[in-house]
Formats: structure tokens, sequence, C-alpha cells
């Protein structure tokens, strides 16, 4: 920050603002799409299971 | 109240998919103008860019928050599973921006207030609505009864919203570091056009993760209701004993 008060530069914060941002709804995004994929398999192999509706 | 042990309908993922993309391409072209194209600002120079990433995060998560809340009160009033499954995504999306905001407005404050975190009113009530909605979902995985784990998270939900409103008026009704809700009239048009394009990006990525959260903990829901395997026969069994 400069003696007026004014921040200069700054730009690694913004990109790491902007890198956490995106690794992290990425990673959330991709752990959703493979959760339902998941259970999507598990809910299709359980009802080939005899006995199941 | 409807049957409470009627698992909920599993539609397709179609839509929650495509809202997904679509939330994905309008950050990229929203986080690109607030980037490369929007001035710097006056006082805070290129660091008020992490506006662009953490307003659009702060509001979408009091909405998620509000969605599960609505949800709440659905499955109370009405009974249906399918206002439960709605419930955990929308806590589940809604924990996981709050915790992105908390990183993106500590990694905001270090350059602008010289410290990474601060007790401040706003910075506390959030804390305690992120820590109130991670004890929900803790609260879900330690029931196994369907039914009492949908009404007691419902109303835990109800209760934790209670933070909700005072996050957002902390700033108002308290002396705070953080400053106030911006709006059109105070915010300079080319600040406008990235912040609003990234608000719809993450509101469309954020109802996408909930659509598809919701039929991952429908299909839960209804693996957990099916009626139990029947028994094998007594006569197969003493065929396999022998």
């Amino acid at each position: 920050m400069s003696a007026t008060g004014v921040i200069t530069g700054g730009w690694g914060y913004v990109t790491a603002a902007y890198l956490v941002s995106a690794v992290t709804l990425s990673c959330y995004a991709a752990s959703v799409v493979l959760r339902y994929r998941a259970e999507v398999r598990r809910a299709a192999r359980e009802s080939r299971l005899p006995g199941v509706p | 109240m409807a049957d409470p042990f009627r698992p909920p309908p599993v539609p397709g993922p179609r839509l929650g998919f495509a809202l997904m993309g679509l939330g994905a391409l309008l950050l990229c072209i929203g986080s690109y103008l607030g980037l490369f194209v929007a001035p710097s600002e006056s006082y805070m120079g290129d660091v008020y860019r992490i506006m662009y990433v953490h307003v659009p995060t702060a509001w979408n998560t009091m909405l998620a928050f509000t969605f599960a809340f609505g949800a709440a009160l659905a499955f109370l009033i009405k009974g249906e599973f399918k206002w439960d499954a709605r419930l955990e995504a929308a806590v589940e999306v809604g924990v996981m921006m709050a915790g992105l905001l908390c990183l993106q407005g500590s990694i905001w404050a270090k350059p602008t207030w010289g410290v990474w975190w601060d007790w401040d009113p706003r910075l506390t009530t959030t804390a305690v609505m992120f820590f109130a909605f991670v004890g929900i979902l803790a609260l879900r995985r330690f029931v196994e009864d369907p039914v009492k784990r949908a009404t007691w998270s419902a109303v835990a939900t109800i209760v934790a919203y209670a933070d909700v409103p005072i996050v957002y008026f902390s700033v108002r009704w308290w002396n705070s570091l953080h400053q106030m809700q911006s709006s059109p009239e105070t915010v300079s048009r080319a600040f406008l056009i990235p912040l609003r394009t990234n608000a719809f990006a993450v509101l469309f990525l954020m109802a996408g993760l909930i659509t598809v959260r919701t039929r991952i903990a429908a299909l839960r829901l209804r693996q957990e209701m099916a009626p139990p395997l029947p028994e094998p026969a007594s006569g197969l069994a003493a065929e396999g004993a022998r």
C-alpha cells in the first residue's frame, strides 16, 4: 500500500482467489458427478438382484 | 401428511448437467471480463477484482441456505421425502460455497485490512453460519432412521437459518470492518457487467449442483427405504449345507 492509502500491485492475491475458487468449484462438481454415477451404477446393480422389483 | 415411507422420485439429471455447463461457461466469460476488461478501482487498485468471485459466492451461498430453509419447511408441512433430498443437497452445496466464501474473503482481507481474519460482526456471523450448517451435515451422517433424520435436520435447518439474515444485516447493525452492501447506484457501470455475469454464472452452477446432488440423495433414500431382500428358502439352505 502506498502513502496515499491506494493499494498497488496485489495481483498475487487476485490470482490466489481465482485459483482457490476454480479448484474448489471444479473438485466439488467432479465429486458430485462421480457420486451420481456411482449411485446410478449401484441402483442398477441392485435392481437386477432376485426379489427386488 | 404424505406417506413418510414413500421414497422420492428420481428424474433424469440432464437439466442439472446443462445448468452446470452453462454456469461454468458464464463463469469463464465473467472472470475474463473482471480480470482483463474492467478498469482498476481508485483505492483498491487491482485487488478489488476479487469482488467478481467473492460477491457472487456470497449472494448464492445465502440463496442456497434460503432454498434449504424452504425445503425444510416444505418437508415439515408436506412430509414428502423429495424435500428432504433437496434440503440435503442445498445444505451441502451451501456449506461448500460458505467455505469458499471465507477463503476468498480471507485472501481479500490480507492486502486491504492487513489481516487474514478478524472477529468482526460480518466475519463472525458468517463463520457461525458455516459451522451451523456443517453441524446439520454431521447430524445427517449420524442418524440412520430416514424419518428421524429428515425431521431433525429440517428443524435444525430452520434454527440455523436464523443466522442468515443476521449475516446480511450485520454490516448495517454493527460497526464492521467489512463494507456495506453496494447497489447499482453506487457501483460504476464498468464494474456491474462482470459482476452480474458472474452472479448468474454462480447461480446456474449452484442450481445445477443442487439438482444433481438431489438425485444422489433421492437414489440413496430409495435404497434405504426399499423393502429388505427375502430370506433364502430353508430347503435351499439345507441343500447348500449338504
